[in-house]
């Protein structure tokens, strides 16, 4: 075994807090953020109300992506129909005009729908960074328990106010006191 | 704790008392203007008296699908136990109350079948279509097993006893939540509500083809029932996120309403405007592609220049308007900006029933007229004077929050109750 950690980077990820109460990570969240931290991640079994805006979660670029999409879906899915029917092989259908746009319309809320959903569903694994194997925050002490009855909340070596001893003293001494504050190691 | 009783914000007590005066003014307004104005003499369906009729016919279909809609909400609000129809509830809930009212109010609509059965006078000859069953082709004839006068005001009395049935349930059980506190009432909704949800689909049903789809009656469509509950549930939903947002301005009702229930019914406005458009279309689509003889006259009696213009901006104007208006995030998390849209959708969804309604008084010379605009709008605004009165004061009557119901608790911080958490 050898010992590299002199000259590679940053070998802690940051600093952990665990609760086993979800108003407390709520509250810690609200604290934490009002300190001034941004490099902020709170982890817990279940979804709980507010605790993203508490980290100054506001938007994502998910909603216009979707948007940009569906419209894209719709135009490709419409304009096809009219190339087919109108230019490419036009056709008489029981007497009908050759641009029947009714009939078109199914096919481009279809192709709306297809887009926009898959751009969605791709777009958000793409900004999470999704997927990858492995990420530091599980070589956190107890993480295991973050899918069943722990509630954490970590700051990244990665803030600009983070400082080892610092921050460990503020996590130790916020209220709600946590259960546990412990390194992560990348 | 015991039933309170609400005072209205200032802006809706002085509502109740103009609608009041207004309500039978209006409707004097109506009928007299039917009988001042000549209207379409090609068709003979529209002169003097007749088009009065027509117009309360079209005016008795908003406010009538109001109070429905909010009997549709109720039981989907106690069968899903959403958190944004707890503050709502209680504004459905008088909105369900005035049924009675409506019943009442049905009468002008009844009087045509009636006096023909009666003694064959064509007087509010709304269904004489198929009421004449001597003169009708040979496609409604044969239908006249169901379309016969008899029948038909048999099934309106049958539909009134189901829906004030349900409505006096629900209303009972909810005043009794209130006073005793007993949980097992809100056990009782949730058991109770599938099945009367399901009576609501199939009475509604068939009350929109008697009443709306046999002015035209060669015609037949599968969408036609469904479009008229999701026109029921977007009228509904528009016209009560405007008066929450009225009452939420001030206590009780203020603390418990927050932005996220705007944000909530803002989503739920916009799904039934894409449903709206989704049934629609689909009607027309299905009846378009198969070109059918007795099918077709239902579009081609809408398809004259000012109809054809009114379709348009029913697509641009119903649906796309408020389509994008309501992907806006934070507009929708805006009381402000979430009304003025319920407005708008309100518009519309008089332009909608009016464009289903009144063309089918003018197969030999489809249009929209002036006369049918002045008398229709007479007759909706008379008529809902007289129901906003009867509304507004039924919502006087009971507390705006259910306090206690078992399932508020969660509804309003989004938690589990403390008891519950420790017993998992």
């Amino acid at each position: 075994m050898h010992d590299d950690s002199a000259n590679k980077g940053p070998q802690v990820y940051g600093l952990i807090a665990e609760y086993d109460d979800p108003d407390q990570l709520l509250t810690a969240a609200k604290s934490t953020y009002d300190a001034g931290y941004r490099e902020v991640e709170a982890y817990s079994p279940f979804p709980i109300h507010g605790l993203a805006e508490s980290l100054g979660f506001t938007k994502t670029a998910v909603p216009f992506l979707t948007l940009c999409a569906g419209l894209t879906g719709a135009c490709a899915g419409f304009g096809m129909q009219v190339f087919a029917t109108v230019y490419h092989y036009p056709y008489d259908i029981g007497g009908r005009p050759f641009l029947s746009w009714p009939a078109y319309i199914p096919i481009t809320f279809e192709m709306m729908i297809l887009f926009a959903a898959f751009t969605a569903g791709l777009s958000m694994l793409a900004l999470n960074g999704l997927p990858r194997p492995h990420h530091s925050i599980f070589n956190a002490k107890n993480f295991e328990r973050a899918s069943s009855d722990r509630f954490f909340l970590c700051i990244e070596s990665a803030d600009d106010h983070y400082d080892d001893a610092a921050t460990k003293e503020f996590l130790e001494d916020l209220d709600p006191r946590p259960l546990e504050v412990s390194e992560v190691m990348v | 704790m015991s039933t309170n009783t609400v005072t209205l914000p200032f802006g809706l007590s002085r509502l109740r008392g103009i609608a009041i005066m207004a309500g039978p003014v209006f409707l004097l307004v109506a009928i007299g203007l039917s009988f001042a104005l000549s209207g379409d003499p090609d068709t003979g369906r529209s002169v003097g008296i007749d088009t009065f009729f027509q117009a309360y016919l079209f005016g008795y279909l908003l406010w009538f699908g109001i109070a429905m809609g909010s009997l549709a909400l109720i039981l989907i609000h106690h069968l899903t136990g959403g958190a944004w129809s707890f503050v709502t509830q209680r504004i459905l809930e008088a909105s369900t109350r005035t049924l009675p009212l409506l019943f009442v109010g049905f009468i002008p609509i009844l009087v045509g079948p009636l006096m023909w059965a009666i003694n064959g006078s064509a007087v509010g000859n709304l269904y004489q279509p198929w009421l004449n069953m001597e003169d009708a082709e040979i496609i409604v004839q044969n239908k006249e097993a169901y379309l016969n006068a008899g029948f038909w005001i048999a099934r309106v009395f049958f539909y009134f006893a189901v829906w004030i049935g349900i409505m006096s349930l629900f209303n009972h059980w909810s005043k009794k939540l209130d006073e005793t506190g007993d949980g097992n009432i809100a056990v009782k909704f949730k058991r109770f509500a599938p099945l009367c949800l399901i009576a609501y689909c199939l009475t509604m049903t068939f009350a929109s083809t008697d009443w709306a789809l046999s002015l035209e009656p060669a015609y037949f469509s599968t969408m036609y029932a469904p479009l008229f509950w999701i026109s029921q549930a977007l009228t509904t939903l528009a016209f009560t996120t405007i008066i929450l947002s009225k009452l939420a301005q001030t206590k009780p009702l203020a603390e418990y309403v927050t932005v996220d229930h705007y944000h909530h019914l803002g989503n739920l406005i916009m799904g039934f405007t894409v449903l709206w458009a989704y049934m629609s279309f689909s009607q027309y689509l299905i009846t378009w592609s198969a070109n059918l003889p007795e099918e077709i006259i239902y579009y081609t009696a809408r398809r004259s220049p000012s109809l054809a213009v009114l379709a348009v901006c029913l697509m641009a104007f119903h649906f796309l308007v408020p389509l994008l208006l309501l992907l806006w995030k934070r507009g929708k998390r805006s009381p402000n900006y979430l009304t003025k849209v319920c407005y708008w959708i309100l518009f519309w969804r008089l332009a909608d029933v009016f464009w289903f309604v009144s063309p089918a008084f003018h197969h030999e010379a489809p249009g929209v007229y002036l006369k049918d605009l002045l008398v229709y709008g007479s007759a909706w605004i008379g008529i809902g004077g007289i129901w906003i009165w009867a509304f507004l004061g039924q919502l006087q009557k009971r507390s705006v929050i259910a306090v206690n119901d078992p399932r508020l608790y969660e509804a309003v911080t989004h938690k589990k109750p403390p008891e519950v958490l420790e017993h998992a």
